[in-house]
C-alpha cells in the first residue's frame, strides 16, 4: 500500500513561477527537456519528503544532463573516443617472447608422464 | 494513554535533552492548539527537511521523531491534554494563514496557479492524489505531504522494505 500524496507547490519559488508562465504559453504541452526537469523536481521532492524513488536513474540521468549544462556542454552530446598516438614499441618486447617459448614444452612433458 | 506523560522526544527547542509532552505544552505559542511532530530517518535529516523551516522561522516548536516507533506511538495518541497531536508532514496541520487577508491571498494564488496545478495533475496522474498551492514552504519548489488518513512517507518506506524482504 502506498501513501496518499498531496503535491505542494511553493508559489514564491522562481522555478515554480517560471513553470506557470511556460505552461500558460504552451497550453501545457511542454518540450521533452522541460518535462524531464519537471520529473526531476518531482523525484527530488519525493526524496526530500521522505519517500523512496523506484529507479535511481530517474534522478541520475537528468542530473547528468544538467551537469553538462553547468559545464556549457550540449545536453545530448555523445561520448567520443579520444584518438591516442602510441609510441613505437622498443627492443625489450623481444625478450618476453623467448621466455614464453620455454614454458610451453614443460606442460606437454607432464602429460606424457601420466 | 496514561503512559503518555512518560514519553520523551527530541525537539527543535531542546537540542541536547529530551522533552516531555507537558514541557512542550508549557512552551506552546498562545494561538497554538496542536502538538506538532515530524518523523524521519535520522535527527540530522529531519532537521534539514524542507517542511520544517517555516515552522522554525515562525517560532513553533516541533518534536523530531527519528525512530519509526515514535511515529507509531504519537499517531495513536492523536490527542494529549486536549491538544491535538499531528505530523507536519500530513495535510491537516493549519497554523499558517488563518486570518482573512491571508485566506483571500491564498484564494487568489490558487486561481492564478490553476494552469500549473492542472498540468501537474495531468502529468503525474496516479502518482499523486492532489495538487495544492502551499503556504508552508520557504526555499524548496515542491514538497509532498501525505493524507491524514493513510500511510506516511516513513510507513510507505518501511512497507516497501518489507515487500522486498519477502
Amino acid at each position: 500500500m502506498l501513501a496518499k500524496k498531496q503535491l505542494e507547490l511553493n508559489p514564491s519559488h522562481p522555478t515554480i513561477k517560471a513553470l506557470l508562465e511556460l505552461v500558460k504559453e504552451t497550453d501545457g504541452e511542454l518540450s521533452a527537456d522541460k518535462l524531464e526537469y519537471v520529473d526531476l523536481m518531482f523525484n527530488m521532492a519525493m526524496l526530500n519528503s521522505g519517500f523512496l524513488i523506484d529507479e535511481p536513474s530517474d534522478l541520475t540521468t537528468p542530473l547528468e544532463k544538467l551537469i553538462r549544462v553547468g559545464f556549457q556542454i550540449d545536453r545530448d552530446q555523445p561520448c567520443e573516443d579520444i584518438e591516442i598516438e602510441l609510441d613505437e614499441p622498443e627492443q625489450p618486447a623481444e625478450e618476453e617472447e623467448v621466455d614464453m617459448g620455454d614454458d610451453e614444452p614443460e606442460i606437454i612433458n607432464l602429460g606424457d608422464e601420466l | 494513554m496514561r503512559l503518555a506523560k512518560l514519553l520523551r522526544f527530541h525537539s527543535t527547542d531542546e537540542e541536547e535533552e529530551f522533552t516531555s509532552l507537558d514541557d512542550y505544552i508549557s512552551r506552546m505559542k498562545d494561538d497554538q492548539d496542536t502538538i506538532m511532530y515530524l518523523p524521519g530517518d535520522s535527527l540530522s535529516s529531519i532537521k534539514k527537511s524542507p517542511i520544517l523551516k517555516k515552522y522554525l522561522n515562525s517560532g513553533y516548536e516541533v518534536l523530531l521523531l527519528p525512530d519509526p516507533m515514535d511515529e507509531f506511538t504519537l499517531q495513536h495518541l492523536s490527542e494529549y491534554e486536549k491538544k491535538k497531536v499531528k505530523s507536519i508532514a500530513k495535510d491537516d496541520v493549519n497554523v499558517f494563514g488563518n486570518d482573512d487577508i491571508a485566506k483571500e491571498k491564498q484564494k487568489k494564488l490558487k486561481e492564478m496557479y490553476k494552469p500549473l496545478t492542472d498540468f501537474f495533475k495531468k502529468h503525474l496522474g496516479k502518482k499523486i492524489e492532489k495538487v495544492s498551492i502551499s503556504n508552508k514552504l520557504v526555499d524548496e519548489p515542491l514538497f509532498i505531504l501525505t493524507s491524514q488518513y493513510g500511510y506516511s512517507a516513513q510507513m510507505e518506506k518501511v512497507n516497501k522494505h518489507q515487500a522486498m524482504a519477502n
